[in-house]
C-alpha cells in the first residue's frame, strides 16, 4: 500500500480539524466568566457530614473560596497560608471555605495529615457549585463580599502573590 | 485598586444581596480575573534529577556507562527554564568488518578496544502567553570525531477548556564529522525537521497523543569506519560504507494512557510508523503497565516490540569497489523485542527514587515478514537508577 | 492508511469535555507520558544506536555519532 506524504499530511490536518470541530460540538464547554453575585449552595462538610455549609451562613463575612485537590501542586503552598490567614482575621469576619474535588477519599486523607487546616472544608459531589463558579483550573479562589458579591477570581496559586491577596481580604473585610 | 472603587459604587447603588440588573451588569464589568491561569504543561515546580545509565552489549561490544543531571523550573510567573547534561563513557569494539571469505557472512569488530566519551548538553526556555506557549531549545552532543548542534521552536496551543493541545515545531541540526587517523578530513551534514501533534484528554482516565514528524537531511551519512569485503565467484571487491546523500523522515508516534481507579494502574501504549527515502519500514509498538504496590513502592513492566524493512542499498554482501551500499546492520531486515521492568518509590511529596533494567535482543527471524539473511543475534542488557526531587 | 482513518474515528468518538477539577487521575506522575526526561532521553537515544528509526517524541533532540 503506497503512503504518500503529501496525503499523510492533508489527512493530518483534516484530522486536527475534525478533532476540534468534535471537541467544540460536544456539550458542557463553559466560559469564562463567573457569576457576579455567589449562587445558593449547600455542601457536605468533610470533616462532619452529614452536616453541610450553605450561602446564608456566609451572610455579613467575607469568603474565600477555594476548589482544591490533594493532586493540585500549588495546593501543598496555598493551604497553609489560607490557614495563617483564617486565624489571622476570623475574628473580623473572614471566612475560608475549601470546596475538595477529589475523587478518592484515601487521597484527601493523605493530604490533610500533612497539611492540617482549621478552616471549613467540603466536598462538591456533583459538581453544582464549581459548574455555577465556572472553575475553570485548579485551583482556584474566588474572594466574596460581605453582600455575596464575588469580587475577584484567582486561578492557581503562587507564594509571591500573597502580599497582594492578603491586601485585597484586608480591604473587603474594612468594607461594610 | 481602581476596580474596587467601581464596583462597590455599583452595589452602593442598589440593594445589598438584591442588586437590580444595572448594578450586576456595573459588577461584572467590573470584576477583574486576576489571573495565574494554570495552563496544561506549564511547569508548577522545580524538579532536579540525577540519573545513571548503563548499557551492555554481549559479546565483547560496547558498553556505556551514562550520568545524567536534569533541572525543570518555573524561573517567572510566564517563563520555565529546563536543562539536561549528560556524559557518556563508552567502552569496547563495534563491527567494522563484514566478509563472506569463509562462505558464510562473518561480522569482526574492531582490532581495537576504544575508550570514548560523548558529552551532551540542552537547554529549553518556554514563554506562556495565556494559555499557549512558545519554546526555544539548544542541543549540542559532542565526541572526539563529531558534533551536533541542534536549534529549535516549538509552540503549542490550548482549546476547549484545555482538553486539547495543538504543538506545532521546526528544528535544525547541523552535525560535523571528522576521522581518527585523517585529521585534514571533515565533512558535514545538515538536517532541518518539522513537527505536529495533538494532545487530547478522552476522558478523566483517559489521554491520546499522536505526533508526526519530518525530516530532511543533506550530506554525509556514511560509517567511515565500517568495510564490506566480498568473495564472489573469483573477484573480490573491498566496499567501503557509502549511502545516499540525502535522507528523508517520517514518523508516526500514536500514544495513549490510560488509568485503571480500581487497580490505581496506569498502562500506556505506543506506536509509531516511520518511513524514509532509504527504503526503511518501521513498526514500533510499546506497552507499559504502572503498578502501584502501596502508598510508596511501585512496579512497572513494558513490552516493545519493534520491527523494520532494510535499506535499498543494504547487503551483506556488496559485488562493487564503489557506489553506494552499507552492510551495517543496522539498516538491515530485523525485529527486535525490549522487556524490561521498573521499580519506583515515593518519599513524601518531594522524592522519588527509581531502578530499572532491560533486556533487548534483535533477530533476523523476529521481523514482521522476512529478515536479512546472515544477520548476526544482537543482545545487550541495560540498568538505570534514578532520583527525582521535587522543590 | 486504515489505522489513520481508525485513530480519526476513535479520537472524534472520544471527544469528551473533561473539566478541570476532573483532572486528578490525569495528574498522577504515572499518567505522563514522560515523568522522567533523562530516562526518556538515554532510552531513545539507545534505541536510536541500534534502530533505523528514530523521532517521534517532539522536536530537538539531539544528534548521534551513530549513523
Amino acid at each position: 500500500m503506497a503512503c504518500d506524504v503529501g496525503l499523510q499530511l492533508g489527512m493530518h490536518r483534516i484530522l486536527i480539524a475534525l478533532c476540534l470541530y468534535g471537541c467544540a460540538a460536544s456539550p458542557g464547554i463553559a466560559g469564562d466568566a463567573p457569576p457576579a453575585a455567589l449562587p445558593n449552595f449547600s455542601l457536605p462538610l468533610i470533616s462532619a457530614s452529614p452536616e453541610t455549609i450553605n450561602r446564608a451562613m456566609l451572610g455579613g463575612k467575607v469568603a474565600y473560596i477555594d476548589f482544591w485537590a490533594s493532586w493540585c501542586v500549588p495546593c501543598r503552598t496555598s493551604f497553609p497560608w489560607l490557614d495563617a490567614m483564617f486565624r489571622k482575621y476570623r475574628e473580623r469576619g473572614f471566612l475560608v471555605v475549601g470546596v475538595n474535588k477529589d475523587q478518592e477519599p484515601a487521597e484527601v486523607e493523605r493530604f490533610l495529615k500533612r497539611y492540617p487546616v482549621s478552616f471549613a472544608l467540603t466536598t462538591d459531589p456533583h459538581d453544582t457549585l464549581a459548574g455555577d463558579l465556572r472553575v475553570t483550573a485548579m485551583p482556584t479562589a474566588f474572594l466574596i463580599d460581605r453582600h455575596g458579591l464575588v469580587r475577584s477570581v484567582h486561578r492557581g496559586f503562587r507564594s509571591e502573590d500573597t502580599a497582594k491577596l492578603e491586601m485585597e481580604i484586608l480591604s473587603l473585610l474594612e468594607q461594610p | 485598586m481602581a476596580w474596587v472603587g467601581e464596583a462597590v459604587a455599583a452595589t452602593e447603588a442598589a440593594a445589598p444581596l438584591r442588586s437590580t440588573l444595572h448594578a450586576l451588569a456595573a459588577a461584572a464589568a467590573a470584576l477583574p480575573l486576576v489571573s495565574l491561569p494554570v495552563r496544561a504543561g506549564q511547569i508548577e515546580e522545580t524538579k532536579m534529577g540525577l540519573n545513571l545509565f548503563s548499557y551492555q552489549e554481549r559479546d565483547g561490544r560496547i558498553g556505556v556507562l551514562s550520568p545524567t543531571a536534569w533541572v525543570q523550573a518555573p524561573v517567572a510567573r510566564d517563563l520555565d527554564f529546563e536543562a539536561r547534561m549528560t556524559f557518556d563513557s563508552v567502552a569496547g569494539a563495534s563491527p567494522q568488518f563484514v566478509s563472506n571469505e569463509g562462505g558464510a557472512i562473518v561480522h569482526t569488530l574492531s582490532s581495537a578496544s576504544i575508550r570514548e566519551w560523548r558529552k551532551e548538553a540542552m537547554f529549553k526556555a518556554t514563554r506562556w502567553l495565556d494559555d499557549d506557549s512558545l519554546s526555544l531549545g539548544a542541543d549540542v552532543s559532542s565526541e572526539h570525531d563529531y558534533l551536533s548542534q541542534t536549534l529549535s521552536a516549538d509552540a503549542r496551543f490550548d482549546f476547549l477548556n484545555k482538553n486539547v493541545t495543538w504543538a506545532i515545531g521546526a528544528s535544525v541540526t547541523g552535525d560535523a564529522i571528522s576521522f581518527t587517523g585523517f585529521p585534514d578530513v571533515h565533512e558535514k551534514r545538515l538536517s532541518r525537521g518539522i513537527f505536529t501533534g495533538i494532545t487530547q484528554i478522552l476522558a478523566p482516565t483517559d489521554v491520546l497523543q499522536s505526533n508526526l514528524a519530518f525530516t530532511g537531511g543533506k550530506g554525509y551519512f556514511d560509517d567511515h569506519y565500517e568495510y564490506t569485503l566480498s568473495f564472489l565467484g573469483r573477484r573480490v571487491f573491498l566496499h567501503r560504507d557509502r549511502r545516499p546523500d540525502t535522507r528523508h523522515s517520517l514518523s508516526w508516534l500514536t500514544r495513549w494512557k490510560h488509568y485503571v481507579p480500581a487497580l490505581g494502574a496506569a498502562v500506556g501504549l505506543d506506536y509509531r510508523y516511520y518511513r524514509d527515502s532509504w527504503g526503511i519500514r518501521s513498526h514500533m509498538a510499546e506497552l507499559s503497565w504502572h503498578q502501584p504496590l502501596s502508598t510508596i513502592w511501585s512496579v512497572r513492566p513494558e513490552l516493545r516490540y519493534y520491527t523494520q524493512s532494510a535499506a535499498s542499498f543494504y547487503s551483506a554482501t556488496i559485488a562493487s569497489s564503489s557506489g553506494v551500499g552499507s552492510s551495517d546492520t543496522r539498516l538491515a531486515a530485523f525485529g527486535a523485542l525490549t522487556l524490561a521492568v521498573n521499580l519506583s518509590a515515593r518519599f513524601g511529596d518531594r522524592d522519588t527514587l527509581e531502578i530499572g533494567a532491560g533486556r533487548y535482543v534483535q533477530r533476523a527471524s523476529w521481523r514482521f515478514g522476512a529478515g536479512s539473511a546472515d544477520l548476526p543475534r544482537f543482545d545487550a542488557a541495560y540498568a538505570l537508577l534514578g532520583w527525582t526531587r521535587a522543590f | 492508511m486504515k489505522i489513520y482513518c481508525l485513530l480519526s474515528v476513535l479520537v472524534m468518538g472520544g471527544c469528551a469535555n473533561v473539566q478541570p477539577w476532573q483532572r486528578g487521575y490525569l495528574a498522577k506522575p504515572e499518567m505522563a507520558f514522560d515523568p522522567n526526561p533523562a530516562t526518556a532521553a538515554q532510552m531513545q537515544h539507545m534505541y536510536a544506536s541500534k534502530e533505523a528509526a528514530s523521532g517521534g517524541y517532539g522536536v530537538g533532540g539531539g544528534g548521534c555519532g551513530c549513523n
